[in-house]
């Protein structure tokens, strides 16, 4: 686990964190340069992310302009003491990637195209030049890589794939219980391993 | 940390938390959370948020972004505003623009929508100018026809004017043309050859006389002292109906009208004589 970030850090972070909510604001007041700012600021990770689930660039975009639309007409309903405006974005891709997913029925699809990410090149120039989110991903990577195999099989089977605990199960022929517990772990393990990241974010 | 292969037998508060974030990974999560604090689960919830930070960022379509912003925009103002007003994003601690009050904006809107009316209007004139502008070219198109025509009668009727003039003319002789001897073509044909010496003008009318075959023409011979004159040439009618001649060229002493039928253009009379008048023909 590395050690934690200097105060410096940690007080730009949220320095950001207070734009994110700020431009959701706006965005609740009909600011479409708000909309188009935290789409320069969350397009590439947020692409990614449905890239990840979907396996397919198409999709991935479609999902992503539902996404920034339900943005723009539930605004209002971004509450910032349940989570900060990147989990949100996140949830809510994430959310329309995995109907997607289950809808389309391209869940073997999936795991082909994740095994081609990796040596997929698209590099988004917002991901370039963003520090902040090049940091956390670094951090995040390594931390998904301290742990063990199994526990990140069935963490990255649940957010990716949009898999429950049941199917996990199912899909893998471990106990429902068993699954639960490699679950627990993982997360347990990621929220102390990141807890700077994820204090920058409260 | 081990890796049990088996749930526990009383999970905590924290563990259904936990599992509950995962299966559901929404922002309100259920009694558990509640249970277990809301700054626990805020801190679990953002830790599952940041595994989308393990996928690579991907670079969307060029045109993504304008299509999200043109399926946000309105397509046009109305009276009773948009849905999705949109209006312009601030910075936090950038300076606040001027307020622009709200007399103002009425007045723009105001001055707008006069605008807007007053180019309306415009554009109707335009219209109702353009219809005007077309129907007097018309107007103007029939006046030349009519004018033309209006040319044509006052050339008829000064012509009219001119033979009324000559034929009422103190100096004017009459000489009754007629078909000339053994000539049974023409039996039923004839003439009247007015000449107003005084007026330097003459007049011929003829009936009765038939279409000249291919390659032939009638011709008028004015007969002086000292020369046989061809004064006209023409057809006959079909209908046999009468034909008027005149002319300005008046010879002197005129003594004798003959028509005669040739063939070609000879300079005197070569051809059968069709219809004759001489002096001891006049009428007056």
């Amino acid at each position: 686990m590395e050690p934690a970030k200097p105060a410096k850090d940690r007080s730009r972070a949220r320095a950001r964190n207070r734009e994110d909510a700020a431009l959701v604001q706006a965005v609740v007041e009909g600011a479409s340069d708000a909309l188009a700012a935290l789409y320069d600021r969350y397009s590439g990770m947020l692409m990614g992310l449905a890239y990840r689930v979907l396996g397919d660039a198409a999709d991935a975009e479609e999902v992503l302009q539902e996404a920034f639309f339900q943005v723009w007409n539930q605004a209002d309903r971004y509450d910032p003491s349940r989570s900060s405006v990147s989990t949100w974005l996140v949830l809510i891709t994430r959310s329309r990637a995995i109907d997607r997913l289950r809808s389309r029925r391209v869940a073997e699809r999936t795991i082909g195209a994740a095994q081609k990410e990796n040596a997929t090149t698209h590099t988004s120039p917002e991901g370039v030049r963003d520090v902040f989110k090049q940091e956390r991903r670094r951090r995040l990577l390594q931390e998904m890589g301290n742990l063990p195999p199994e526990q990140r099989q069935v963490l990255e089977m649940a957010f990716f794939e949009g898999m429950t605990q049941s199917e996990i199960a199912d899909k893998t022929s471990i106990p429902l219980g068993t699954v639960k517990t490699r679950t627990l772990l993982a997360v347990k393990k990621l929220r102390k391993a990141l807890q700077d990241e994820v204090e920058e974010l409260l | 940390m081990t890796d049990s292969h088996h749930p526990p037998d009383q999970p905590t508060p924290e563990d259904r938390l936990v599992l509950d974030l995962v299966e559901e990974l929404e922002p309100r999560t259920g009694a558990a959370a509640e249970g277990s604090g809301e700054r626990l689960r805020r801190e679990y919830l953002e830790t599952l948020g940041m595994l989308a930070y393990a996928a690579e960022p991907a670079a969307p379509s060029a045109g993504l972004k304008r299509r999200i912003l043109a399926s946000i925009s309105p397509p046009a103002p109305s009276a009773t505003g948009g849905e999705l007003p949109t209006a312009s994003f601030r910075p936090p601690g950038a300076a606040a623009p001027a307020r622009t009050p709200a007399w103002a904006l009425a007045l723009a809107a105001a001055l707008a929508l006069a605008l807007v009316g007053f180019s309306g209007w415009q554009f109707v004139q335009l219209v109702g100018q353009g219809k005007e502008i077309a129907r007097l070219t018309a107007d103007l198109e029939a006046l030349a026809g009519e004018r033309a025509d209006l040319a044509q009668m006052r050339a008829r009727l000064a012509e009219s004017r001119a033979r009324v003039a000559m034929l009422a003319s103190p100096g004017a002789e009459y000489c009754l043309l007629k078909p000339a001897v053994g000539d049974e073509a023409a039996a039923d044909a004839w003439g009247v050859f007015v000449v107003a010496s005084d007026r330097g003008r003459w007049f011929l009318r003829v009936a009765g006389l038939a279409p000249c075959a291919q390659g032939r023409t009638y011709r008028l011979w004015l007969v002086t002292d000292e020369a046989v004159v061809h004064a006209a040439t023409f057809d006959g009618h079909p209908d046999a109906a009468s034909i008027e001649l005149t002319d300005d060229e008046v010879p002197r002493d005129i003594r004798a009208v003959a028509i005669t039928l040739e063939s070609g253009e000879p300079a005197g009379p070569t051809g059968p004589r069709v219809l004759y008048a001489d002096r001891a023909m006049r009428l007056l």
